[in-house]
């Protein structure tokens, strides 16, 4: 890096250490701020706007979600628990939306790869097509989330372009082995016929092997009343809908996992 | 003499408080009486010899090994009996006891004492040769028994359970010796070329030999509430294994393995075992020790020879002995056979010259004149406290003398001084807590200015009584643990004051003192301590060993390994972790990863206690409900139930906040 790129600062909202689920071995995930899509059921409602926002706790204002980080220091950060990073641990990008900030932190990268680090990244995917490109370079595992192929779904719920999401998808796909497309099974939006058709369509088109899906879950109701945001609708938690994707996976016979996030 | 408080200390915090204790001590005198000789003037020899010619012999009944103790007698010698080591097994079972006595014979009082205990002991092995003669024990057992007892002191042992046998039966007159917290050592590798000899002569299989460690197991876990020190499950019998050779390989072989997998299977808190662990090791020894862990005994502890080894070089043990370490009962190095140190002799507390500093004065231009002013009080009131430990008296120890080396060719009796190390031990509580209040105050006082030390100080000395948001903030951050430079720098400047100190003290043998940052004191000493600024309260726990509550677990392993153990600093320093079993079973494979980066980031020493608080709460609610629930206490693990509650309490508050980081 560069003295000004060490200066240079991208805004996130936390750096969790000794991370066990995102990604191989044990790993040091960053949550950037800010996100190109808003579900409904998000458990980090903190991380999907890139300002920083006060957190309230009764009734005082007891602090906020985010804050800039030098990559200089990021990066310190990041390499706190290197001797804990064997057999394929590292570092793993999350969000929010990782790839947006993606230009501003890759200097950040470059360094972390020439060290020898792994890096992972968890994304929605609905980022531009020139930043998947570089960052195909820099990242060693995709997870990579498939809320819904629907375009009108998805550009009304949950504010994306759905094409803009299927050609970064085949372009990762394309070219990485290393990619987990992660279902999070939303009911009324996952687990419909039509979705999980297309959603079948596009794992056999792409060739997609390596599959994980997982109930939504609302264990950040507290997250939303410390950000005075209402609760997410409950309807969309459901193990029927895990049964329907499951279901749906099994019968045309491609593998999966199911996990807990 | 009050012969009687070893036995009955362990009853000292019961819930029920002192009435109970008068109560136990007044029950354990009129059970345990003394053996004393009459014979012209009384010894420690002559009592035991006198001892072992009447003690009641106890012929097993479903164990192949004959283990026993009269609880009803003791010999009570004055002074401190020699306690929390391991006797060099190895010196009566490659060598015989005959030998050592041959060394030690003479007609100086030192070979007197050597006599009567050689003619205690061959008596005590001809009454139980009769006993076995005349016991209903299986045919078979009895001929093996028969004969390993005759062969017992003049013979080297020719086979892998004789020489288990044997081990028990020295273990056995040490506790009845009243010797408390015996160690035994590096089992691994003293029983291994018996082991070899008889699977290659075909004289036992893998799993006869599984089946004897199994039985010697189950026979030491015998006695358990008369052998506890402290509190219930005190006992010290800890089993060292693995560990680096000398040349820098690892070694370890089939009983390394076997030992840890016959420890978890029986789920007893004790005998207990300690696994030398080191970035050459392999790594399917940690994953079977991963894999014990989860049989929730406690067991094993982890003491990183990566570590360890350089600490003790640095502070002059012989390169070999440093390499063949072992430890007291909890987890202090101990150099087996050639030591009298007493590791474990008294607990400092560091936070009561900060505590009497802040009484005088709450006054001071900077942080650093603080630290400073503390520093100076802390080496005053450790130089206090290290002339009190050398009022300590300990009584001659004939048994032990003769199996600690120089001990004999100087005919001095390790109690004078006679084995080639004699330093002394003690163990530290609070320095967590001085460095967060530390912290704390540098944060509030000093840089932020929100408060001004005198604030803090009445807020601390009224119990924070009216001074809610002050405890909370202060409550709130803790350093100490975490990978943080300045809390880091803390405890290494606190300590290396002290090192000095310790350096240049001299007990009566010559030997200096040494001390860890790990103490079973942290829910002892502190219960007349006042609050002190790391949110704790009047009479709370101080922080158990390193560990802290607000951090994950990387970052207290990295903590650990950047503070500094040398210069004394090197008498047991564990991180103590809590963690939820269904973590380790989810990612046993992550968590061999985390050990590995451990190990190699270089943490002193480590135990884990496996439990989730919804057990603990349930267990402390319905303890009818968990009678074989075992949890780690300091260095040794107890039944539950047995535990007074207030360190039930503080064990169901850490595995709460460890849910919180994980
Ligand atoms: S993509 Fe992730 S972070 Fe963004 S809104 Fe959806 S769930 Fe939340």
């Amino acid at each position: 890096m560069t003295e000004k790129e060490k200066k240079r600062l991208v805004r996130i909202t936390n750096i969790q250490r000794f991370c066990l689920n995102d990604g191989p071995g044990i790993r040091t995930t960053v949550f950037f701020k800010g996100c190109s899509i808003h579900c409904p059921w998000c458990s980090n409602p903190e991380n999907m706007l890139y300002k920083i926002q006060p957190y309230f706790s009764d009734s005082e204002a007891a602090g906020n979600y985010g804050y800039d980080i030098t990559l200089e220091r990021l990066k310190s950060e990041l390499k706190k628990d290197l001797p804990f990073y064997i057999d394929g641990g590292g570092i793993t990008l999350s969000g929010g939306e990782p790839l947006i900030q993606f230009p501003e932190y890759m200097p950040l990268l470059k360094q972390l790869k020439s060290d020898g680090i792994s890096i992972a990244i968890e994304t929605s995917l609905f980022a531009e097509p020139d930043t998947v490109k570089t960052a195909l370079y820099y990242i060693d595992c995709w997870y990579i989330d498939m809320k819904s192929l629907i375009p009108q779904i998805c550009k009304n719920i949950l504010g994306g372009d759905m094409e803009l999401y299927l050609n970064n998808l085949s372009l990762v796909s394309k070219n990485t082995e290393s990619l987990c497309l992660r279902i999070p099974c939303a009911h009324s939006i996952a687990d419909t016929p039509e979705n999980l058709d297309f959603v079948i369509k596009t794992i056999k088109r792409l060739g997609i092997k390596n599959i994980e899906i997982f109930k939504i879950h609302n264990l950040s109701e507290k997250k939303y009343k410390s950000l005075r945001l209402p609760l997410p609708d409950r309807k969309y938690i459901s193990d029927d809908a895990v049964a329907a994707v499951a279901n749906a996976l099994t019968s045309n016979n491609i593998p999966f996992k199911i996990i807990k996030i | 003499m009050n012969y009687i408080i070893p036995f009955a200390k362990k009853y000292r915090f019961d819930d029920n408080g002192s009435f109970r204790f008068i109560e136990k001590v007044l029950k354990s005198y009129s059970n345990i009486k003394p053996v004393k000789s009459k014979n012209g003037t009384r010894t420690v020899g002559k009592d035991i010899k006198l001892l072992f010619k009447t003690i009641d012999i106890t012929m097993p009944k479903d164990n192949r090994f004959v283990y026993f103790i009269d609880k009803s007698k003791t010999i009570a010698v004055p002074g401190n009996v020699i306690s929390n080591f391991t006797l060099a097994y190895d010196k009566i079972i490659h060598g015989t006891f005959l030998d050592l006595y041959k060394e030690a014979e003479g007609t100086d009082d030192y070979g007197n004492e050597a006599k009567c205990v050689f003619d205690g002991i061959n008596c005590l092995v001809k009454r139980i040769i009769k006993s076995l003669e005349d016991s209903e024990i299986k045919e078979e057992i009895k001929k093996k028994r028969i004969d390993d007892f005759s062969r017992i002191l003049n013979y080297r042992a020719k086979h892998f359970d004789e020489a288990l046998q044997r081990i028990l039966f020295f273990n056995q007159l040490l506790w009845q010796t009243r010797h408390r917290l015996n160690g035994l050592g590096r089992l691994d590798k003293i029983l291994y070329s018996l082991y070899l000899s008889d699977i290659n002569n075909k004289y036992m299989t893998k799993d006869d030999a599984s089946e004897m460690i199994g039985d010697f197991l189950r026979q030491l876990s015998c006695y358990s509430e008369y052998k506890s020190d402290a509190l219930m499950g005190d006992i010290g019998q800890i089993i060292i294994l693995g560990g680096l050779n000398t040349d820098g390989s690892y070694f370890c072989n089939e009983l390394t393995f076997m030992f840890l997998k016959e420890q978890a299977a029986l789920k007893k808190p004790d005998p207990k075992t300690l696994l030398r662990v080191s970035d050459k090791m392999p790594q399917q020894l940690l994953e079977t020790a991963i894999e014990c862990l989860l049989a929730k005994t406690g067991s094993p502890l982890f003491s990183n020879d990566d570590v360890v080894i350089p600490a003790l070089m640095d502070f002059g043990i012989s390169v070999e002995d440093a390499y063949d370490y072992c430890t007291s009962a909890c987890w202090e190095p101990f150099i087996v056979g050639k030591s009298l140190d007493q590791n474990n002799i008294a607990v400092f507390d560091f936070f009561s010259a900060f505590d009497e500093l802040l009484n005088n004065q709450t006054e001071f231009k900077t942080f650093d004149e603080l630290l400073n002013k503390y520093i100076e009080y802390n080496n005053k009131s450790f130089s206090v406290f290290l002339q009190n430990i050398n009022k300590i008296q300990w009584s001659k120890d004939p048994i032990v003398s003769m199996f600690t080396d120089s001990c004999n060719e100087k005919r001095v009796d390790i109690s004078d001084g006679g084995s080639i190390y004699n330093n002394y031990g003690i163990t530290t509580v609070a320095l967590s807590n001085v460095v967060d209040s530390l912290l704390n105050i540098n944060e509030l006082v000093f840089e932020s200015k929100k408060y001004s030390l005198n604030d803090l100080n009445k807020a601390r000395q009224s119990n924070f009584k009216d001074n809610k948001n002050i405890y909370d903030l202060l409550k709130s951050t803790k350093k100490y643990g975490r990978d943080d430079k300045q809390a880091i720098y803390l405890t290494d400047i606190i300590t290396a004051a002290i090192s000095e100190i310790a350096k240049n003290y001299r007990n009566k043998y010559g030997g200096t003192v040494k001390f860890g940052l790990s103490s079973p004191g942290y829910n002892m000493v502190c219960k007349h301590s006042p609050a002190d600024f790391s949110g704790r309260k009047f009479g709370d726990p101080y922080n158990t060993h390193i560990s802290c509550m607000n951090a994950g677990y990387t970052e207290v392993v990295n903590f650990a390994s950047q503070i500094n153990y040398k210069n004394q600093r090197f008498n047991g320093n564990v991180v103590d972790f809590f963690l939820a079993p269904q973590f380790i079973l989810n990612n046993k494979e992550k968590f061999v990863i985390f050990m590995r980066g451990a190990i190699k980031v270089g943490f002193f020493q480590m135990q884990m206690n496996l439990m989730d608080s919804h057990t603990l709460i349930d267990a402390k609610e319905h303890p009818e409900k968990y009678n074989g629930l075992i949890v780690r206490v300091w260095g040794f693990s107890a039944y539950f139930n047995d535990l007074p509650s207030d360190y039930k309490d503080l064990l169901i508050e850490r595995a709460i906040a460890a849910e919180k980081t994980a």
